[in-house]
């Protein structure tokens, strides 16, 4: 019987997802590309480990939420939040991308999303943060033709700046951009696909052209510079 | 000796008379005095409602709107010559409305337990006055947005009061004043938030009724 009430006391102690008399704070500065600062954008704290599964934010994955905030008109935060316990680690998202309502602005949609990955011990209760840019939001319109009408088939890559960026504080890594990859038969062209991406970034177009025998015809990799809200790019062989 | 005996009957017939005023007299003062002792306090229990309002840079005045609360109250009086002992339990809520200051909490229920010492300055037949100093345990229990977690603040208070008390009858009083909480929170946080968490001012206003134990 003891050990029951022992094993439930445990069960009970290691579902605290939050330390009770404790507020971790820190300081945020967003501001765009041209180091304009943006006020409005919202700040979310999250005490979970992976932060591609917070995005987008719905009404189901809420439940890590330690603190909230907006930024001000300078484009500034003091966010206070609740503490995780230490086997919970923290992710930061600046402008997450968020059901309606959920939040008091939900997505400013003009602008890209950051998350900031922290699994740093926050014995002292603070965390120092970068300042974090964001990118106006462009959109790619991509067109591939087969003018030519021949049998050839097209294998290619788009890299293109993200959406959504996923920053590591602790070992440097990120997650800046989004593979698309494709082949593609005659009988599938023309092909179209809108990519959302950042303005002011270059996207890079590779492609191999190979024929009926698998050899390949032409290869190369062409980059597109985003600098319009829209831009058309169409490639044709 | 005619005269004489006559002095000497008025003399008794005086006596008589004060002595018989005297005897009433007592009576009286015994009777007021009983009145006075059935009027005089033992002890109360007592129902007040108050509004908290916290003031100063600290983070339930910076982060809160706060609900009208309850206080139940028990004290002893003339437990020292005119000194009272006073227990308290106070309840009220609030609702964070700058969640950015205090982190995901939507609401918190504050409780406080209380004890000390009061000192009564009776002002006329119907109405005392009673100061009083006490010390306790505040508790702030934290209802969090989008999930049903709870969490915890806690800390200790010390808290003047001082009360008008009316007596309406011989059993029931109705009782007004204003209270000043000095909190001490126990929360760990960033350095340049400490002050901002770990204390807090407020005063109340209140008014309930009490009944004679």
């Amino acid at each position: 019987m003891k050990k029951y009430i022992v094993f439930i006391i445990l069960l009970i102690l290691s579902c605290e997802d939050i330390e009770d008399n404790s507020r971790i704070g820190f300081d945020v500065k967003v501001t765009d590309q041209n180091s304009i600062p943006l006020a409005n954008i919202d700040v979310i704290l999250f005490a979970q480990d992976n932060s591609t599964s917070l995005l987008p934010i719905t009404t189901n994955n809420l439940e890590g939420v330690l603190g909230f905030g907006e930024t001000d008109a300078n484009g500034f935060l003091r966010l206070i939040a609740l503490k995780p316990t230490s086997n919970n680690d923290v992710t930061i998202i600046v402008n997450p991308v968020a059901e309606d309502g959920i939040f008091e602005n939900s997505t400013n949609e003009e602008f890209t999303t950051v998350a900031l990955e922290i699994n740093e011990e926050l014995e002292s209760n603070t965390i120092n943060l970068p300042d974090v840019l964001l990118s106006k939001i462009a959109n790619l319109n991509l067109t591939i033709n087969n003018s030519s009408n021949s049998e050839n088939r097209i294998r290619f890559s788009l890299e293109v700046c993200a959406r959504s960026q996923r920053l590591s504080l602790i070992n440097g890594t990120s997650v800046t951009s989004n593979f698309v990859n494709n082949q593609l038969f005659s009988q599938d062209l023309p092909f179209f696909n809108t990519l959302e991406t950042c303005l002011n970034s270059v996207a890079t177009f590779s492609y191999t052209l190979l024929d009926m025998d698998d050899v390949v015809v032409a290869s190369d990799s062409i980059e597109i510079p985003i600098n319009q809200n829209s831009v058309d790019y169409v490639f044709e062989f | 000796m005619y005269l004489n005996f006559k002095i000497i009957l008025v003399l008794l017939f005086t006596t008589q008379l004060a002595w018989t005023q005297q005897n009433t007299n007592t009576k009286e003062q015994i009777e007021t005095e009983q009145k006075q002792e059935k009027r005089n306090l033992k002890h109360t229990l007592g129902l007040s409602f108050f509004q908290p309002i916290y003031y100063g840079d600290n983070f339930i005045n910076q982060a809160y709107s706060l609900n009208l609360g309850f206080d139940i109250d028990l004290i002893a009086y003339n437990i020292f010559k005119k000194f009272t002992l006073h227990i308290n339990f106070r309840f009220n809520s609030g609702d964070v409305n700058r969640p950015e200051l205090v982190g995901n909490i939507d609401s918190s229920n504050f409780t406080r337990i209380s004890s000390g010492f009061g000192y009564f300055f009776q002002l006329n037949e119907k109405i005392h006055l009673l100061p009083s100093l006490n010390v306790g345990y505040v508790r702030l229990r934290n209802q969090l947005n989008f999930t049903e977690e709870i969490s915890r603040d806690d800390g200790i208070f010390i808290g003047l009061k001082v009360e008008a008390v009316y007596t309406i009858n011989n059993w029931l009083y109705l009782n007004l004043g204003i209270g000043n909480d000095f909190d001490f929170f126990n929360i760990e946080s960033a350095p340049q938030d400490d002050a901002f968490f770990n204390n807090a001012l407020s005063i109340y206003p209140f008014v309930g009724v009490k009944i004679k134990l």
